[in-house]
């Protein structure tokens, strides 16, 4: 099968202007400016099938949206080839603008000063949505993301996660195959976080699209991505199943014991690296290999209430993979 | 064609969401033709004959010219540099849409809004200073009114031109703003430009300035020959094939340097 999106070796470089600090760099920077280049994407390959959610992982100034940009034509590669639903994005035809929707959860396409609404009416003219479509679409988004009763109120009026529905609205009124995601919960409390998740998938589903999301949280990533990339100083560094990720990088397991009784830290730290300890309780870390073994010694050597084997947290690993990658 | 006459429509009515901003600054415009009306009539008071012309001669040119600028120069295309430099440009160009078509629709919605305006602010001045404006024959005023709609599209191409500066720099503010000083005193809007000196007047029609408002006006009076207006409207063009040619080579190498800062 071929795939949707292609990237072979793909680099963008950008020329970076650097100002000496205070008043006398500022005047000095009138005739003389020393420039750094920024290696924001460095030699990325990879390859995304249809109907793919990825999530594109990375800390701030990683990449991420360099790339997103890249993949929407928006920005002009330095080197390295990108095929996405088989056109080269920066050819920016119409044909395949209409088949793809980028969607920045820190910047907005609607029209601020007018309501929703009118902006849904122009998306519907500029990628030629013919009106059944058009009339089934919003009527089946707006009661999905429940934002019936604010579409025709200024769009400068509405809270940051109703702006956010109109905004997904908005991009997906031509339905599009391919969906480029970056940081749409963001600043979204949990409960429209978890809206918001559960729309991305079930288009997904429905749609059969292709998604590469961005995102800080980790739990949009592990609740709608089965794979994973992630990137850092604009090189990838990992591309594969999230589990993949844990059993590559998560080396301890995390047992968690209750006490009915007092123990020391000195008879506990034998067992392996000591995280907490408050007298009742406390948390190991053990390598994951003797986790089982571990917890059944501690189980006949000491006092226990209860015990616990966890995996620990996504967010976890993924700070270990940077800080790793930081050591290297 | 659709598309774009739905950007004609969202233009024409976000123009009107802060009806208190769009009010004072047709009251500037509008201050602005009164105060040049006034002074004229105040310099010609015990004269017959200033710089070459009538007092009747030069309240027509000023009424004309300060009409015609108010049409010609509105614009929405002042904020196209700092759209780009910001990456407020992306939304555009991330649609199946012509740019160019986009501008246009939006600067045409523009310009509709004003003329409403315009028209209201020229009767008020008509009534003021009761201008003696002889309508040339039907073939003139079809010629003028060509010429007109050419200066608005040398000013789109120039604006045009102008922001493609925000693909290298956020400083597009200072460049326009001494174009827009230099148009006060270049395209005749204080004064008709054949009180200049012959060098001076030659060199002023060396740039595009007078073809913004002065020539069409000198049209519209009968001041040229036929010969001389074609000559005009020959150079008017070429201005524009010129700044548009220009346009095009900034905007492809500086797509290429584009950032998409923000968005």
């Amino acid at each position: 099968m071929q795939p949707i999106i292609s990237l072979q070796h793909l680099k963008k470089y950008f020329k970076v202007y650097k100002k000496k600090p205070g008043l006398f760099g500022s005047i000095q920077s009138l005739w003389h400016r020393e420039y750094e280049e920024i290696k924001a994407v460095d030699d990325i390959s990879f390859d995304i099938h249809q109907g793919e959610i990825v999530g594109f992982i990375g800390q701030n100034g990683a990449g991420k949206t360099t790339t997103l940009k890249m993949l929407s034509g928006l920005l002009y590669p330095t080197s390295g080839e990108v095929s996405v639903l088989g056109y080269n994005p920066w050819d920016r035809k119409p044909e395949f603008q209409k088949q793809f929707a980028l969607v920045m959860g820190q910047k907005n396409q609607l029209w601020w000063d007018l309501p929703a609404m009118e902006s849904f009416l122009l998306n519907k003219a500029i990628y030629e949505v013919p009106d059944e479509q058009f009339h089934k679409t919003i009527n089946k988004l707006m009661d999905l993301l429940d934002v019936r009763d604010i579409v025709n109120i200024q769009v400068r009026k509405l809270s940051l996660g109703q702006r956010m529905k109109c905004e997904l609205i908005a991009a997906l009124l031509h339905n599009p195959k391919v969906l480029f995601l970056d940081e749409p919960t963001i600043g979204l409390d949990v409960v429209m976080q978890k809206v918001l998740r559960d729309f991305i998938k079930a288009y997904n589903k429905e749609f059969g699209a292709t998604i590469i999301l961005t995102s800080h949280y980790m739990g949009d990533v592990k609740e709608l991505c089965k794979r994973a990339i992630i990137i850092d100083h604009g090189h990838k560094i990992f591309d594969g199943e999230l589990q993949q990720i844990i059993d590559h990088y998560a080396h301890n397991k995390i047992l968690s014991l209750t006490f009915s009784e007092e123990v020391t830290e000195k008879k506990l730290e034998k067992y392996g690296s000591l995280k907490e300890f408050d007298f009742l309780r406390a948390t190991l870390l053990v390598p994951r290999e003797k986790a089982a073994k571990v917890a059944a010694e501690i189980l006949s050597d000491l006092p226990i209430a209860d015990v616990n084997i966890e995996e620990p947290s996504i967010e976890a690993i993924i700070r270990e993979v940077f800080e790793s990658q930081g050591k290297k | 064609m659709k598309k774009y006459w739905q950007i004609f429509s969202i233009s024409w009515q976000n123009g009107f969401v802060y009806p208190v901003s769009v009010l004072f600054w047709r009251l500037r415009q509008f201050l602005l033709t009164f105060m040049s009306l006034t002074i004229w009539t105040v310099i010609f008071t015990g004269h017959q004959q200033a710089f070459g012309y009538t007092q009747k001669d030069m309240i027509a040119y000023v009424f004309l010219v300060g009409f015609l600028q108010s049409v010609i120069l509105a614009t929405v295309l002042t904020n196209l540099g700092s759209d780009i430099y910001t990456g407020q440009i992306s939304n555009t160009l991330l649609k199946p849409i012509n740019l160019f078509a986009t501008l246009a629709a939006q600067d045409i919605a523009d310009k509709l809004k004003n003329f409403g305006f315009i028209i209201v602010e020229t009767v008020i001045l008509f009534l003021i200073f009761k201008p003696s404006i002889v309508f040339p024959p039907l073939t003139t005023l079809l010629i003028f009114i060509f010429s007109a709609l050419l200066g608005a599209v040398l000013l789109f191409s120039i604006m045009l031109l102008f922001g493609t500066l925000g693909f290298w720099t956020p400083d597009t503010w200072a460049p326009r703003f001494l174009f827009y000083m230099f148009i006060d005193f270049t395209a005749g809007k204080l004064y008709p430009l054949n009180i200049f000196p012959p060098l001076l007047q030659k060199i002023l029609f060396l740039t595009p300035f007078p073809y913004l408002s002065y020539i069409q006006t000198q049209i519209f009076i009968g001041k040229y020959t036929l010969m001389e207006t074609a000559q005009n409207i020959f150079i008017l063009i070429a201005w524009i094939v010129t700044i548009l040619f220009l346009f095009r080579f900034f905007w492809e190498r500086g797509l290429k340097e584009y950032g998409a800062l923000g968005r």
